[in-house]
């Protein structure tokens, strides 16, 4: 097989650098991904909670246009 | 509002209630993410009356419940408003500490009793149920420490820079021309340089976790008149203590009783001398350290015992307040930052400005887009000095290593350049320029000071022998604890009684002895008023005899002779103006009298005493204080005094130093901080000594020196020293006694007690200036010739000269590797000889620009020769090489170098050596000319290496006959 550098660099380099992952970079990766985790909870949290307060809006709505239409005969009598 | 589950009550805030769709959304704290308590809170209200259904959203912590019309409770609520109130969530959660401030009263100018009653306490201690009251209501007796830099923080820090982006940029716009080994390639240089600065700041934050002192652990607390051993962050308002000699406060404490209780003050005050604490209130009006009733956090008990209550607890305490202060000051940027920040911004203007030209001129000769991306990529990257980063580091970790060898730790990587840039160093006096330990300096029995070193003392005649008499009397007449240590005799008590018994020690009197030969039947305290202490001994021939020390005016009008003869009028006015001479040298002198007593002794009568002399003692200065300003004074550095001693003593020590200039008090620093600037500016460059001061002071004197162009280095070691550490330009902190705030917020710290190190590391920070200028220079003007040659050939539209990759590969192993060496030259040794360069000062000055543009265009010139001869690959040969032979121009002038040890001399020459060797090797093996695109070598290749590597220094000989730098 021909020996090709990039790929030799490429592989050596992974192989360098998950044996540093392993020794020394485990904390960093720890709070790298905690972030990431974080970051994606709040997106989550944020869009869900936006989601809640059209159900909310729709909800109030409805219930005041239902209730309106129930009372106005009520309020036009009373006109 | 509150609503129940499983028998417990949980709070919730309503988020929204609408009363017409009967819908109230709750939010519940504690439920985000938690599917069981979602599920459970469900369950619960499923049972309530007229619940039509009960929803948890475990994403975003709300519960909506929806009701009948006629649901009880529910529909009683009131709607909210909308708008979000702030939330504690779960992440952001902090230990609330303190929730409830202790009543702020001014507890040193009440008595015992009212105290007493504010704080509904006893003297007996509060009883445990009432401590586990209080301890709930006021929050655990913590200070939040600092939070230490997170992983994450410090690897974007090392990100987030101009030149890191556009270099993550020009991967971005490689990867889409299709160039994937380009994109790692640079990819591959920024995660390089992220993770050696990252190594660097994590390294040197282990370093001094290591160093952190450990927090009192408990505290000896009467609890319903029984005595505990308590945890200090129990502690609560209202508790007892028990105070003994070595103890550290705990807490701020309203003294109760008091036996010779002294407390050593100097963290929070900057007092020298113990200061004695009593349990009668003093003025409400009193600065904190004449607050002789109280006692605070962080400060230690000097001598005696007492019993103390507990007023201010965790972040009321006034340590807490000054970590407020600190908090509120965010430290300045360093210099290099700044600069360096100026810099990238300059050079990504340039960068982006070069591949727009490039692109321009592609789109103008008619090339596809993918050529024009990567020629404005090779251009961007051409412009960017990728080797700037590891250049730095090289001469910042260089002089850091240089530091940690004399004993200082870096904490922050560029305050090793920012001590080169000094100008003022501020420093605290008590424990910086002296030792924090006093010391007996002179004894005068009349005629004149006795050389202390010669004493003979005879133990035999005592009473005859008068050097022995005023040693034994000192002995006899303190109250320290001697106790035996190994081989070594301790002493504590108050530092002024420790010293002159440290001294009878010294000069050979064997204190036991004396002890047994003069046994104290009585001592009478210092009282209101009365400022000695009389003790009554025993003799040894049989008799008594009464000894008397004190302050000097007081200890004269007790006697009615000296050792002379009768004392009359004249003799007592030279005693005095001894005194005051003695005392206007910032020396604390006392007066030494003794006599013998009638019968049995029992009443020391209050004249006839036989005034033997004045022993004067001083808290020396440290080993090397003054040949420190002497050279900070050579080196065009001024030093102030910042002190919360008395002005007196602060001139004194300032004379010793050599100091000269206005001593300031906190009313006059503030008199003058109103002054226009131009009169501020005059009068601050006559301050050499700042009085009295608190830590507010110290700063605004730090910020004011600042906002005048000053670079201002700290050095101090208490915790009142730490808001000027943090706001200073370098904060040092010295000695590994130095408070762990003081250490916290500091840049440098010393782990000796030397100032000597402060001006060795200005000189260090004075060379990693000038090597940095150096490495500067090379670097720009290398990456001058390659932008030129790249642009200058698309303008022309010839082939592109030199492909990203060859760029890359110039950049970062052919120059990088002289470059570093030239950031890790050997200093100067008269660098400390010269004044500090100007704040403002670029790092690359107007000339320094001018003679990197005539040198990078006289490089590109060389490559464009290249070019024109032999294509491309010889343009790369010789571009390269002729950069080679530019490092050693950029070198320190010969002369600097020819006095200094051979050590680092190596590293220049070693370095081009390898660089030519690297490059020589891209230029034959066949793997890396596959991967730069390089044809084989020719005879022109080599021909053209030679003439770029020798070209530079013949150049620069012949016109001015030697390098400048």
């Amino acid at each position: 097989m021909k020996f090709d550098l990039p790929s030799f660099l490429m592989g050596y380099g992974a192989g360098a650098g998950t044996m540093l992952l392993g020794k020394h970079l485990r904390p960093l990766l720890m709070e790298v991904a905690t972030a990431a985790y974080r970051f994606v909870d709040r997106v989550a949290a944020r869009a869900a909670m936006k989601q809640e307060d059209i159900e909310d809006l729709l909800a109030e709505a409805k219930a005041r246009a239902r209730g309106s239409e129930r009372t106005r005969p009520v309020g036009e009598a009373q006109a | 509002m509150v609503f129940l589950m499983d028998g417990q009550a949980a709070p919730a805030r309503v988020v929204r209630h609408s009363t017409t769709a009967r819908r109230l959304r709750l939010e519940v704290p504690g439920l985000q993410w938690n599917h069981v308590l979602g599920e459970r809170l469900e369950r619960t209200f499923a049972t309530w009356p007229g619940i039509q259904e009960a929803r948890a959203e475990p994403r975003t912590g709300r519960l909506l419940v929806r009701y009948a019309p006629e649901a009880p409770l529910l529909a009683r609520l009131r709607q909210q408003s909308d708008e979000p109130v702030p939330w504690p969530v779960p992440h952001q959660a902090r230990p609330v500490l303190g929730t409830r401030s202790a009543p702020q009263e001014p507890w040193h100018a009440m008595t015992v009793e009212a105290v007493l009653a504010r704080l509904d306490g006893t003297d007996q201690g509060l009883t445990s149920d009432e401590a586990a009251r209080r301890l709930k209501h006021y929050g655990p007796n913590l200070v939040v420490a600092e939070k230490p830099r997170s992983r994450l923080s410090m690897l974007g820090s090392q990100l987030a820079t101009v030149p890191t982006l556009l270099l993550m940029g020009s991967a971005g716009a490689s990867v889409l021309a299709g160039d994937t080994v380009e994109a790692t390639a640079i990819l591959t240089v920024v995660g390089l340089n992220a993770g050696i600065g990252y190594r660097i700041e994590r390294r040197n934050q282990e370093l001094l976790a290591s160093w952190q002192k450990l927090e009192a652990g408990a505290a000896q607390v009467l609890r319903g008149g029984v005595l505990l051993t308590v945890p200090v962050a129990e502690l609560v308002p209202g508790d007892v203590v028990l105070l003994r000699a070595g103890d550290v406060l705990p807490a701020d404490v309203r003294v109760l009783d008091a036996h010779r209780l002294t407390a050593d003050e100097a963290p929070l005050t900057g007092e020298s001398e113990p200061q004695a604490k009593q349990a009668a209130p003093v003025d409400a009006r009193a600065p904190l350290a004449e607050r002789t009733s109280l006692l605070f956090a962080g400060t230690a008990v000097a001598s005696g015992h007492g019993r103390a209550l507990v007023v201010a607890t965790g972040a009321d305490t006034e340590q807490a307040r000054v970590r407020e202060l600190v908090a509120q000051e965010s430290a300045p940027p360093t210099p290099l930052t700044r600069k360096l920040g100026q810099l990238d911004r300059r050079v990504a203007v340039a960068s982006v400005g070069a591949a727009g030209l490039s692109a321009l001129v592609g789109l103008a000769h008619g090339r596809s887009g993918a050529q024009v991306l990567r020629g404005a990529v090779a251009l961007g990257v051409a412009a960017l000095p990728e080797g700037l980063p590891l250049v730095a580091t090289a001469a910042l970790v260089r002089a850091m290593q240089r530091l940690h060898a004399r004993g200082l730790v870096v904490r922050r990587v560029s305050s090793a350049e920012a001590l080169g840039g000094v100008t003022v160093i501020c420093t605290d006096k008590t424990g910086t320029l002296t030792r924090n330990e006093m010391r007996l300096e002179v004894m005068d029995l009349g005629d004149g000071a006795l050389e202390l070193s010669s004493l003979r003392p005879r133990p035999d005649a005592v009473l005859e022998d008068p050097p022995t008499l005023a040693l034994a009397l000192a002995l006899l007449n303190s109250d320290v604890d001697v106790h035996r240590s190994g081989k070594e005799l301790a002493v504590s008590g108050s530092s002024t009684e420790k010293a002159l018994v440290d001294a009878a020690h010294a000069a050979g009197l064997d204190g036991a002895a004396l002890r047994r030969a003069f046994p104290r039947c009585h001592l009478l305290e210092r009282s209101e008023g009365i400022h000695y202490v009389v003790s009554v001994h025993g003799a040894p021939g049989g008799g008594m005899v009464a000894f008397v020390k004190g302050a000097p005016e007081q200890v004269l009008t007790l006697c009615e002779r000296d050792l002379k003869g009768p004392l009359d009028a004249r003799t007592r006015e030279r005693l005095a103006r001894r005194n005051d001479a003695l005392a206007a040298d910032g020396l604390r002198v006392l007066g030494l009298a003794w006599r013998r007593l009638p019968g049995d002794g029992r009443h020391a009568p209050t004249d006839g005493y036989t005034f033997i002399g004045f022993v004067a003692l001083r808290d020396p200065l440290r080993e090397g204080a003054a040949e420190s300003v002497r050279k900070a004074r050579g080196a065009g550095i001024r030093t102030v005094i910042l002190t919360g001693d008395q002005p007196r003593t602060a001139e004194a020590i300032a004379r010793q130093v050599g100091l000269e200039g206005d001593t300031l008090t906190p009313a006059t620093l503030a008199r003058m901080l109103e002054l226009p600037a131009a009169e501020l500016a005059r009068r601050l460059e006559r301050t050499a000594v700042l009085a009295r001061v608190t830590p507010e002071n110290k700063r605004d004197l730090v910020k004011a020196l600042r906002a005048h162009g000053e670079t201002v280095a700290m050095a101090g070691d208490g915790i009142n020293d730490a808001p000027a550490l943090q706001a200073a330009d370098v904060g040092v902190a010295v000695g590994v006694r130095s408070s762990d705030m003081a250490r916290a917020v500091a840049d440098v710290v010393m782990a000796s007690e030397d100032l000597r190190s402060i001006m060795s590391a200005v000189g260090e920070g004075r060379i990693v200036q000038d090597n940095l200028r150096r490495a500067l220079r090379f670097l720009f003007a290398t990456n001058l010739s390659e932008m030129a040659l790249v642009l200058g050939a698309g303008l022309l539209g010839l082939a592109e000269p030199l492909t990203p990759l060859q760029l890359l590969w110039i950049n970062l192993l052919t120059d990088t590797l002289p470059g570093i060496a030239l950031a890790m030259e050997p200093g100067d040794p008269a660098v400390l000889d010269r004044p500090p360069a100007p704040p403002g000062m670029p790092l690359l000055t107007r000339p320094a620009v001018r003679r990197v543009v005539r040198d990078g265009a006289l490089m590109a010139g060389v490559g464009g020769l290249g070019l024109a001869l032999g294509g491309p690959p010889l343009a790369f040969g010789t571009l390269t090489a002729v950069q080679l032979g530019y490092s050693a121009v950029c070198r320190a002038p010969t002369q600097t170098r020819r006095h200094l040890p051979a050590d680092g001399e190596w590293r220049l020459p070693a370095f081009i050596g390898g660089a030519a060797a690297v490059h020589v090797a891209a230029l034959t093996l066949p793997p890396l000319r596959r991967v730069l695109g390089l044809p084989a070598p020719t005879i022109l290749t080599f021909g053209g290496l030679a003439v770029g590597l020798v070209l530079p220094a013949l150049m620069s000989a012949v016109p001015r006959g030697k390098a400048h730098d």
